[in-house]
C-alpha cells in the first residue's frame, strides 16, 4: 500500500483511538459505550415501569423504599463506524498536505480497525468525490489506499457543504475524522459540524497546512497562482509579508476557538513534522 | 553650480538604472503555485498602498544614492558669493587680483597677540602662495593716500610676498576710496575675464566714511565684474583714545586739559597721566564710559623760570591700539596779561586789587593791572594793555572816549562797570562802543540774586567751576541800571527780576562789555560774595580772549616750519630733533626752515622750538567700530584661503554630496530591511 507500509505500521504500536464521551451506534456489540440503552454490566439509569417490561429488570430495592416499579436500565456497548472525510480539493495539492492527510487517514484506519471497529471514508472537494462505506475488515485499508491513489487534488474547496452532503450519506451516529486545509468560510464549516454534533456524530478535525502557508518566505515580484480556481495576483512577495503573515495568524485563532467552542477535538497538523509524531500527540489528548 | 571634474557626470544616467530595474522586475515576477490566494488578496488589499509608497521610495533612494555618488565624484562647486559667470571662467585663464593693505595706524590694533597688520599681512602671503601659475597679483599700501605699491600685475609672487612683507604702520587714517580708485584703476587695463580686489583692512566705519552705496558713482574705473571681498574679523575691538590735549602755561602755573574717548563695551578702568618732557607729571585714575568724551584737567605749578615752552604728552595707559593713547602737546610760556584800571573814585578797584593780588592755588596769575586816576588817562599810552576796566566813572572825556574807541578797535578790551558816579550823559561819547545804553539813573530794587545766561557756562576745558557752585541767588543788587542792551550784544548775566546785568558785543577787533551795577557794598554785595573771584576771572578771560592757546600743535605730515622774526639772526640751516632722537639738519630758505617728514606723532624740536606733532583725531580713525555697510564681501580670517577659493572658485561641496549618498545607503538599507523584517 502506497500509504500504509510496514514501518508506518510499527510506528502506530503503542497509539489507540477512545474517543470519549461518544454514543455509538452499531449493529455488533462491541468495546464502545453506546447511547442506546440495553442489556449488559454497565448500569445506565432507573426508567418507571411500563407495562411490557421484563419484571426481570425491577429494582425490587426501589419497590421497598418508594412503593413505585422502577427499571434498571444498561448502556448497551456497541462496535464504531469511523468515517475519514479527506478533503481533495486544489489546494490540499499545495506542497504535501494530501499525502499528509492519506498517511494520517490509513495509520487511523489501521487503529480503529485493529479494535474491531469499522472504517468509511468520503473525499469531498465541492461535493463527494468519491465515497466507501464503513467495514471491519482490514481489507478496508486496501480499498482506502486505492482510492487515496487514484484521488489528484485540483477542484476548489466548499467544506461546509461537501460535509453536508457526506453527513446526509451516514445514517448511524458515527465518528467523523476530517482531514482539510479548511481554507473556507469558517462560520459556515462550524455551523455544518454543530448540526453533525447535533446528530449524534462525534467530529475530529485534523486541519492539515503546510509551514510555507504559515511562513510565507518569499520575495521579490511573485506572480502567485491559486490552486483552487487558478487565479492570480502579482505583487512585490516580502511588502506583504507582514500584512499576510497578520491574516493568517487571525484565521488560525479564529479556527482554533470556533471549533473547540463546539465541543470538536481540533488540531493543526504541520507537514513539516512527521506524521506519527503528530498524530501521536493528538491522540494522546484526544 | 559648476564641477572640477565634469566628466564624471557621463556617469549620471546610471542614476536611473534602480528605476530600470525596478520597471523591468513588475515584468519579470516569477511565477509560484500557492494554495490559495483568500488571505493574499486581504493582505494584498490593505498593504498596498503603503507598500506601494515604499517600493517607490526605496526606488527613489535607490536613485538618489547613485546620482550623489556619481555627482560627488564631479567634484561639485557651490557659488559663494561670486557670480555665476565668475566661478565657471575656466581655471585656466587666471585670476587678477590686486591686494589693498591697510597700514594705518588703526591697523596697529593688538587682539591674539598679533597687530592687525601682520594678520593680514600673513593672510596675503598665504594667499600669494595659493595662486596659480596663471594668476597674476599686485599689492597696494594705503592710508588715506596710497603708500606703496609692488608695481604691475606679475606673477613673480616671491617678489610680490617680499614686499607685501614689509608693510609697516604709517600714522595716517584710513580712505577706503582712494585705495578702490587704484585697484579698479590697475584692473581696467587687464583683459582677464576674472578680476578681484581683496581689501585688507581693519572694516573700521572711518575709513568707509567717503564711500557712498553706489560704488559706480564714486570709483572711476569701477567695473561691477570685478570681485570685492575684505576680512572678517571675530574680535570686535574695543579702543580708548586722547582725543585732544590742550595746554596752556604761564611761569607760575600750567594748565592741561586732555579729552578722552572710548568706544567699546561696559565700562573701561584705566589712567590718564600727563609728561612734561620725560618727566611724569600728574597721574589719575578714571573710568571712561561709552561714547562720551570725559575730560581731564591738569595743573602744574612751579616751571622752570627760563623755559620759553611747556611741552609733553597727555594720554591713557597703553591699551591694545597704543598709537592714539598719547597726544603731544607744546605752548609757549606766556606771561600774564596787562590790565589798566581807571577809577572813578580813588578806591573804585579796590576789590579788583585784591583778587589779582591772591596767590590762590587754583587760580593762576593770568593778569596785572595797573591802577590809574582818571585824570592821568589821557597822556597814558595803553600800548602794552590788553584791557581797560573803567570804574565807577561819570564818563570819559572826548578825548578819552576816542582813545578808548580806538584801542578796543585795535583789539583791546574795555569793562564798563557803572556805579553811582555814572550817568547815560557823560557815556554819551561812548554809546556807540558800548554793547547797551542805560538811563540817567538807576533803579531800586529790593530783589537779590543773578543767573547766568544758558551760553555764559564756564567751558570745562578752562575751568574748575560751574556756576552751581556758587549761592548766586544770595548776590544782593540795591541799584542797577537798567540796560538798554543791543541786538547785536550778548547777555552774560540778568537779575532775577530778568534785568540784564552784564552783555558785552564785539567792537572793531576787540570787546566791549558793560556791568549794570557797582562792585561797591551800597550797591550789590557781589565783590563781598565767594564768587566773586571766579567771576572776575572768567569775565577778564572773555575780555581778553584769552582762552588757551593753540600752542604749537601739528597733525602727521604737517611741515614743522620755523619762521625767524625780523630782529632774530637767521642761521644757515636748523638742527630738527625727531621723537626718535635724531637730528637733522635743515636749510634755511629766506627766513623760514620747512621739516616735512613729521611721519610719527610727537615732540619735533627746530632750533629749540618744540612742535608737537599728533595723529589726525578729526578723521576719528581711532574708533574702531565695524562699518555697518561695506561694499565688499567678508570672508573669515580663521578659514580665510578656503572661504576665498569658495568666493572665487565656488565651494567644492563633494564632502556634502558623500555624505547624502552616505545617508541614502541608510535610508536604502532601512527600506530594504523593512521588507524582509521577520514578525
Amino acid at each position: 500500500m502506497k500509504y500504509l507500509d510496514p514501518v508506518a505500521i510499527s510506528k502506530l504500536r503503542h497509539l489507540k483511538i477512545s474517543p470519549r464521551h461518544m454514543g455509538i451506534e452499531g449493529h455488533l456489540t462491541g468495546m464502545h459505550p453506546s447511547r442506546m440503552k440495553g442489556f449488559s454490566q454497565e448500569f445506565a439509569q432507573h426508567r418507571e415501569y411500563v407495562p411490557g417490561d421484563d419484571p426481570k429488570f425491577l429494582d425490587w430495592k426501589v419497590y421497598a423504599r418508594k412503593d413505585r416499579f422502577f427499571i434498571r436500565e444498561f448502556d448497551e456497548e456497541r462496535n464504531l463506524n469511523a468515517y475519514f472525510l479527506v478533503d481533495c480539493s486544489g489546494s490540499m495539492g499545495f506542497s504535501n498536505k494530501f499525502d499528509y492527510a492519506c498517511h494520517l487517514s490509513m495509520a487511523m484506519a489501521y487503529l480503529i480497525l485493529a479494535q474491531g471497529d469499522a472504517v468509511g471514508l468520503c473525499l469531498f472537494d465541492t461535493g463527494i468525490a468519491s465515497f466507501l462505506p464503513p467495514r471491519d475488515h482490514f481489507s478496508a485499508l486496501e480499498r482506502m489506499d486505492e482510492a487515496f491513489s487514484s484521488a489528484r487534488p485540483a477542484k476548489e474547496t466548499d467544506v461546509g457543504g461537501a460535509l453536508q452532503k457526506a453527513v446526509w450519506r451516514i445514517s448511524k451516529r458515527s465518528l467523523l475524522i476530517i482531514f482539510s486545509d479548511l481554507l473556507g468560510d469558517v462560520s459556515s464549516i462550524q455551523a455544518v459540524l454543530k448540526a453533525c454534533r447535533a446528530q449524534g456524530h462525534s467530529l475530529m478535525l485534523l486541519h492539515i497546512l503546510d509551514p510555507v502557508e504559515r511562513e510565507f518566505p518569499y520575495e521579490g515580484p511573485v506572480l502567485f497562482e491559486s490552486m483552487e480556481d487558478g487565479s492570480q495576483l502579482r505583487c512585490e512577495a516580502s511588502l506583504l509579508k507582514a500584512s499576510y503573515r497578520e491574516e493568517f495568524d487571525r484565521y488560525l485563532k479564529l479556527c482554533g476557538s470556533a471549533f473547540r467552542e463546539s465541543g470538536i477535538s481540533y488540531q493543526v497538523f504541520y507537514t513539516d513534522l512527521p506524521w506519527d509524531q503528530s498524530l501521536g500527540s493528538f491522540l494522546a489528548r484526544a | 553650480m559648476s564641477f572640477l571634474n565634469p566628466a564624471a557626470l557621463w556617469f549620471l544616467p546610471l542614476s536611473l538604472f534602480p528605476l530600470l530595474l525596478h520597471l523591468l522586475s513588475l515584468r519579470r515576477a516569477r511565477k509560484v503555485l500557492f494554495s490559495d490566494l483568500i488571505f493574499l488578496r486581504k493582505a494584498y488589499e490593505r498593504a498596498r498602498p503603503r507598500s506601494r509608497l515604499q517600493e517607490w521610495l526605496l526606488v527613489l533612494a535607490r536613485c538618489l544614492l547613485i546620482f550623489f555618488i556619481v555627482a560627488g565624484f564631479s567634484r561639485p562647486l557651490l557659488r559663494l558669493g561670486s557670480p555665476s559667470y565668475f566661478v565657471s571662467q575656466p581655471e585656466e585663464q587666471g585670476l587678477d587680483l590686486v591686494l589693498l593693505v591697510d597700514v594705518s595706524y588703526s591697523m596697529d590694533y593688538y587682539s591674539r597677540g598679533k597687530s592687525r597688520l601682520e594678520r593680514v599681512a600673513a593672510l596675503a602671503e598665504n594667499l600669494l602662495k595659493d595662486l596659480k601659475a596663471q594668476d597674476r597679483a599686485s599689492v597696494f599700501f594705503f592710508s588715506d593716500r596710497i603708500e606703496g605699491h609692488s608695481g604691475e600685475l606679475g606673477s613673480n609672487f616671491e617678489k610680490i610676498s617680499v614686499f607685501a612683507r614689509k608693510a609697516s604702520i604709517v600714522y595716517r587714517p584710513t580712505d577706503y576710496r582712494v585705495a578702490l580708485d587704484s585697484a579698479y584703476e590697475l584692473l581696467s587695463r587687464s583683459s582677464k575675464p576674472r578680476k578681484a580686489v581683496l581689501v585688507l583692512s581693519d572694516n573700521a566705519a572711518a575709513g568707509a566714511k567717503t564711500l557712498g552705496k553706489n560704488l559706480k558713482e564714486q570709483i572711476s574705473f569701477y567695473d561691477p565684474a570685478v570681485l570685492l571681498a575684505g576680512v572678517k574679523w571675530q574680535d570686535e575691538p574695543e579702543n580708548a583714545w586722547a582725543h585732544q590735549v590742550q595746554a596752556a602755561a604761564q611761569p607760575e602755573k600750567a594748565r592741561i586739559a586732555a579729552e578722552l574717548r572710548y568706544r567699546g563695551r561696559g565700562k573701561r578702568s584705566t589712567s590718564a597721566s600727563f609728561w612734561t618732557g620725560e618727566r611724569l607729571s600728574g597721574k589719575k585714575d578714571l573710568e571712561l564710559s561709552p561714547g562720551r568724551e570725559s575730560w581731564t584737567l591738569w595743573e602744574q605749578g612751579g616751571l622752570p623760570a627760563n623755559e620759553a615752552y611747556f611741552a609733553g604728552k597727555a594720554g591713557l595707559r597703553e591699551d591694545s591700539l597704543s598709537a592714539d593713547d598719547q597726544f603731544f602737546f607744546s605752548s609757549p610760556v606766556s606771561k600774564p596779561e596787562r590790565l589798566l584800571c581807571v577809577e572813578g573814585l580813588p578806591g573804585s578797584g579796590y576789590f579788583l586789587k585784591q583778587v589779582l593780588a591772591l596767590k590762590k592755588p587754583d587760580l593762576p596769575r593770568l593778569y596785572e593791572c595797573d591802577f590809574l586816576d582818571s585824570s592821568r588817562f589821557e597822556n597814558l599810552p595803553l600800548q602794552g594793555y590788553r584791557g581797560v576796566l573803567w570804574i565807577n566813572h561819570p564818563g570819559p572825556s572826548d578825548s578819552a572816549a576816542a582813545k578808548l574807541k580806538d584801542f578796543v578797535r585795535k583789539g583791546g578790551g574795555l569793562w564798563v562797570i557803572l556805579g553811582g558816579q555814572a550817568s547815560a550823559e557823560g557815556y554819551r561819547k561812548l554809546f556807540e562802543a558800548l554793547p547797551a545804553s542805560f538811563p540817567e539813573k538807576p533803579l531800586t530794587t529790593s530783589q537779590d540774586g543773578m543767573e547766568p545766561s544758558p551760553e555764559s557756562l564756564p567751558d570745562p576745558r578752562v575751568w574748575k567751576f560751574s556756576w552751581q557752585d556758587f549761592e548766586l541767588q544770595k548776590v544782593e543788587f540795591r541799584r542797577i541800571f537798567p540796560l538798554n542792551v543791543f541786538p547785536q550784544s550778548k547777555v552774560l548775566f540778568h537779575h532775577l527780576s530778568r534785568l540784564p546785568l552784564q552783555a558785552i558785543h564785539r567792537y572793531g577787533a576787540g570787546r566791549v562789555m558793560i556791568w549794570a551795577s557797582s562792585w561797591e557794598p551800597s550797591w550789590s554785595n557781589i565783590a563781598l560774595k565767594p564768587v566773586f573771584a571766579s567771576w572776575l576771572h572768567w569775565s577778564l578771560g572773555l575780555l581778553t580772549e584769552r582762552d588757551f592757546e593753540e600752542g604749537l600743535s601739528l597733525k602727521i605730515g604737517e611741515p614743522v616750519v620755523r619762521r625767524f622774526g625780523p630782529e632774530e639772526e637767521v642761521p644757515d640751516s636748523i638742527e630738527v630733533r625727531t621723537p626718535d632722537g635724531k637730528k637733522l639738519s635743515v636749510r634755511v630758505h629766506g627766513r623760514e626752515a620747512g621739516f616735512y617728514e613729521t611721519f610719527r606723532p610727537g615732540l619735533y624740536w627746530a632750533q629749540g622750538v618744540p612742535y608737537a606733532v599728533n595723529l589726525d583725531v578729526g578723521s576719528m580713525e581711532s574708533d574702531l567700530t565695524f562699518a555697518q555697510a561695506l561694499p565688499w564681501s567678508l570672508l573669515r580670517e580663521e578659514y580665510f584661503l578656503q572661504d576665498w577659493n569658495g568666493f572665487v572658485y565656488g565651494k567644492e561641496v563633494r564632502g556634502a554630496f558623500m555624505a547624502l549618498g552616505f545617508l541614502l545607503i541608510l535610508a536604502e538599507m532601512w527600506l530594504s530591511k523593512a521588507k524582509t523584517k521577520p514578525i
